[in-house]
């Protein structure tokens, strides 16, 4: 089993909406929060305990590394890991990404250069944090805007092999597909069609906003309608999975941000009774 | 080209934006993740050094926060875990000069930060001292609670002003030192003599010199009233003799 999240829209949960959801208890079916904001102790990781005993939770971390050149930050996983015991939670992901280089902190979530060697590095480290969580782990590709030259894979080829090589699960933000696809030409369909079903445990949809002429990765918009297309498609081929809506920018009230996930429930509900209709 | 040469490139251009973009495509792009880094690192500032950004807004503070993270490269992937010398830094930042009191109010942020996310660690109860023979305490050690964060300023009203950040009474800067003592989300001014106390005591002295360096500042202190409230407030989690008995 890659993931136990429930077949629906789940949301994305921060800080500033921890209050309201204790308080409000709203109808969703599953959350999704950064693993890294619950390292400590104290009342931030009483409030995941108190969400966790009423909800299925996902813990997502953005700060491991996966793809940083060397060994992961030893710290970093103990505290993932014990995070993960403590919250038992429906699903453990991270970001084919890197975020340091020579002793040096990048943060944000730096794309991997998909060139000789990729596969070994990737897959060393992807399994290497599955022995530490003793449970698969689902991996998520990210956005970019700058492009390798001499590239030997796609991303969805990479994401896949890395599946055949480690067992891991593939959480596919399809945002981030139609973002690189504005941005470097990639065919986000192509991309789909490359990943297998079995393996997709989790997908993710928000929204980017363009700076300059480039599509940037800011969860801080609207889901798009190319990228509710592209959901569409995917849930097409591979039937129904849990679908999250993340909003990490221009935040605004929890009931606003209730009123989108709500919307997009009710897109996956109709698009997944049509999905399982079609195939049935 | 390796793994190791594309991502050494990368960040060489993140480093320096006139380093040769080698083997990297829209190179020129690179400013993003300048700037992504840049706005999430700002923006964690922003959430930890609350007062401060309430004394001096928005707007100058997030100018204060980049000069400081263009000048201090990330030393953590955990955006909660960076800014512990901020206070340093803004202590020397010519522009913030007309408040020199803003150094020692973002030490009391960080405190407070510290305070409200230290990991969990189980309490020593009081019954626990009762075990100790009272000539032990010269040896003595204890282990205060990690959520338990000590903050003196010299020369500013640093409770006065933590106070009217949470909605009391406007505070006047002109009202001279004070200590205090953060726990958790809780927090309260104490004497210098309790602050030298459960300083000595954070710093690993046995308890009997922490009670003498309480003393020395104030001979009437009531040391064993201090001591106590660290076992009734859970402040204590662990307790053992300087040879290495421990509870």
């Amino acid at each position: 089993m890659l993931a136990t999240l429930p077949l629906y829209a789940g949301l994305g949960l921060r800080a500033p909406h921890v209050e309201a959801v204790l308080a409000s208890r709203p109808d969703v079916a599953w959350w999704e929060v950064h693993s890294e904001n619950y390292f400590g102790g104290g009342a931030p990781l009483a409030s995941l305990l108190a969400i966790r005993r009423d909800y299925p939770l996902s813990l997502h971390g953005v700060g491991l590394g996966l793809g940083r050149v060397g060994e992961l930050d030893a710290r970093h996983l103990a505290q993932l890991r014990d995070l993960v015991q403590r919250v038992e939670p429906a699903a453990v992901s991270e970001h084919l990404a890197w975020n340091q280089h020579a002793g040096r902190y990048y943060n944000d979530l730096l794309p991997v250069p998909r060139v000789d060697g990729v596969i070994a590095h990737l897959a060393g480290r992807i399994a290497q944090v599955q022995d530490v969580l003793q449970r698969p782990l689902l991996i998520e590709n990210v956005s970019a805007y700058v492009g390798f030259a001499g590239e030997v894979i796609g991303e969805g080829e990479l994401m896949a092999e890395l599946h055949r090589r480690t067992g891991c699960g593939l959480l596919v933000d399809l945002n981030n597909f139609h973002v690189n696809a504005l941005n470097l030409g990639v065919d986000p369909l192509a991309e789909i069609a490359a990943l297998p079903a079995a393996a997709v445990a989790e997908i993710h949809v928000a929204g980017f906003e363009w700076f300059d002429g480039t599509a940037v990765d800011t969860h801080g918009a609207a889901v798009s309608a190319e990228v509710l297309a592209l959901l569409d498609a995917a849930l097409c081929q591979w039937g129904p999975r849990p679908v999250l809506l993340e909003r990490d920018s221009n935040l605004g009230e929890f009931a606003e941000l209730y009123r989108e996930y709500l919307q997009l429930a009710l897109h996956v509900e109709r698009l997944e009774s049509n999905t399982l209709e079609v195939t049935a | 080209m390796s793994y190791t040469t594309a991502i050494t490139a990368f960040a060489a251009l993140l480093d320096d934006e006139s380093a040769a973009p080698a083997g990297l495509l829209h190179a020129e792009r690179m400013r993003h993740y300048r700037a992504n880094c840049r706005i999430n690192r700002v923006a964690a500032l922003g959430n930890t050094f609350a007062t401060v950004e309430a004394l001096v807004g928005e707007v100058f503070f997030a100018a204060m926060a980049r000069f400081y993270v263009d000048a201090t490269p990330a030393t953590s992937a955990n955006l909660h875990a960076l800014g512990a010398d901020f206070p340093d830094f803004i202590a020397g930042f010519a522009p913030a000069s007309d408040l020199p009191y803003l150094a020692d109010v973002a030490r009391l942020d960080w405190a407070c930060w510290l305070a409200f996310l230290a990991d969990d660690a189980e309490a020593v109860p009081p019954a626990a001292l009762a075990g100790f023979a009272p000539e032990a305490l010269e040896s003595l050690k204890l282990t205060l609670h990690p959520a338990l964060q000590l903050v003196q300023s010299d020369h500013w009203p640093l409770a006065d002003l933590l106070a009217m950040h949470q909605g009391g009474a406007a505070a006047d800067i002109n009202a001279g030192g004070q200590a205090l003592l953060v726990l958790r989300a809780d927090w309260q001014q104490i004497p210098p003599a309790r602050f030298a106390m459960y300083l000595a005591l954070q710093q690993g002295a046995p308890v009997l010199a922490a009670l003498e360096a309480a003393l020395a500042v104030d001979d009437s202190a009531p040391v064993g009233e201090w001591l106590g409230w660290l076992f009734a407030s859970g402040a204590v989690t662990g307790i053992a003799e300087q040879n290495g008995e421990q509870s």
